[in-house]
């Protein structure tokens, strides 16, 4: 309070300091329990549960060194055999297309010593060398790939270094793919009789 | 804890935390409805129920504000409806008058303190004369400690608003303030 005598010609401070001080009642002793007996819980919608927990930090949890490390030597051990799978079922393409009773597993050989790299590409596999990469034979230094393929007519030619296509010198027939490129022809039946006398050699 | 966290949290479903804005601003809310009204009954019941409706409503309320200012629009919007049903708004001149013995029996100066008393309750029935916008924008000023702006959102003008009233309810204070020397003999009755 404002040590100010009255007076008739208050000043702007001293009316101000005095409705500063001017004494507040307090409400009813009971008056927090009257309000809180009647506030009910608001029900939330699934989408504000949903948005709240979207945007709701998280707590981090405590990992002992000892548990990180064990999880992820097992992480890479899974990581491992994932891509160990993953490689068998795309880069041998037998290995997956076999699983149907009709296919017939065919080896396809390439004398092509000067070539760095090799791929077979026909009208099993549209055209696309992916997934259809030769080996190197390091005992005869021929190019192989194994492939499952369904009884019929397949044309197929190889794909030398990712440039050059030519037919397979071994093949038994070849035709003019209307491009100016010659196809060779492989025919399997049921019995797999293609005049070869090697069942699995092209 | 932070206003807004805290309304957020009771959104969330934690009800009981609106006891914590309950107890923060009772009292004033409270007494804007004891001087709209001028009874402590229907102030306890307009307050109650400005709480309420202030928890019902309580989604529509933007977390950038201030919580103060809305709830006392709610609260004097209540006490307007209230007062147009009764249709007269009783003076709570004698009511200050009770409170200042309870109020000035700390202090030691008597003579102080009957200067201040007489001052006060001056004050108190000048505060009265006045209509009640200036009045609560004058309280919510040099009372409550409110800033121009949620000023304005309690009132429901503008900041420039809010400051034209605080300027000329000073003044018409002060021209009751000092006539009521002349007429000292008067307690003035309500609005």
């Amino acid at each position: 309070m404002k040590n100010k005598i009255s007076n008739e010609d208050p000043s702007i401070d001293y009316l101000t300091g005095m409705i500063a001080s001017l004494p507040d009642e307090e409400p009813p002793g009971d008056f927090m329990q009257a309000v809180m007996q009647q506030i009910i819980p608001k029900p939330i919608s699934f989408r504000q549960r949903f948005w709240r927990f979207l945007i709701a930090p998280f707590t981090v949890i405590a990992i002992r060194p000892l548990h990180a490390a064990v999880t992820i030597v097992l992480l890479v051990g899974l990581l491992f055999v994932f891509k160990t799978f993953w490689i068998s079922d795309n880069d041998y393409p037998y290995a997956a297309s076999s699983k149907n009773a009709n296919t017939k597993l065919v080896n396809f050989i390439l004398d092509y010593p000067s070539a760095k790299k090799a791929a077979v590409i026909g009208s099993f596999n549209h055209w696309q060398p992916e997934h259809y990469h030769m080996h190197r034979n390091l005992s005869d230094g021929t190019w192989q790939i194994a492939v499952a393929l369904q009884p019929g007519r397949h044309a197929y030619a190889f794909i030398i270094d990712n440039t050059k296509i030519i037919a397979d010198p071994r093949a038994l027939w070849e035709q003019d793919d209307g491009f100016g490129t010659r196809n060779s022809i492989l025919t399997i039946d049921n019995e797999y009789d293609n005049g070869s006398s090697d069942e699995n050699r092209i | 804890m932070k206003e807004s966290l805290l309304i957020k949290s009771i959104l969330d479903g934690n009800a009981q935390e609106y006891a914590i804005l309950v107890n923060r601003y009772k009292r004033p809310i409270f007494n804007l409805l004891l001087r709209m009204t001028g009874s402590r009954e229907d102030a306890a019941d307009l307050a109650q129920e400005t709480f309420l409706k202030a928890y019902d409503n309580l989604e529509s309320f933007k977390l950038s504000n201030n919580f103060f200012p809305w709830l006392y629009a709610i609260a004097a919007n209540l006490a307007r409806d209230n007062w147009r049903k009764q249709k007269h708004a009783a003076s709570h001149a004698e009511q200050i008058s009770q409170q200042m013995d309870s109020f000035l029996e700390e202090k030691t100066a008597v003579e102080e303190q009957m200067i201040v008393m007489m001052d006060t309750q001056r004050l108190a029935n000048c505060l009265n004369e006045l209509p009640h916008d200036y009045r609560e924008a004058l309280i919510l000023r040099y009372h409550e400690g409110l800033p121009m702006g949620d000023i304005g959102k309690a009132l429901g003008v503008s900041t420039s608003g809010a400051k034209m009233r605080i300027s000329r309810g000073i003044e018409k204070l002060r021209a009751l303030f000092q006539s009521s020397f002349s007429t000292s003999s008067q307690v003035p009755k309500g609005k």
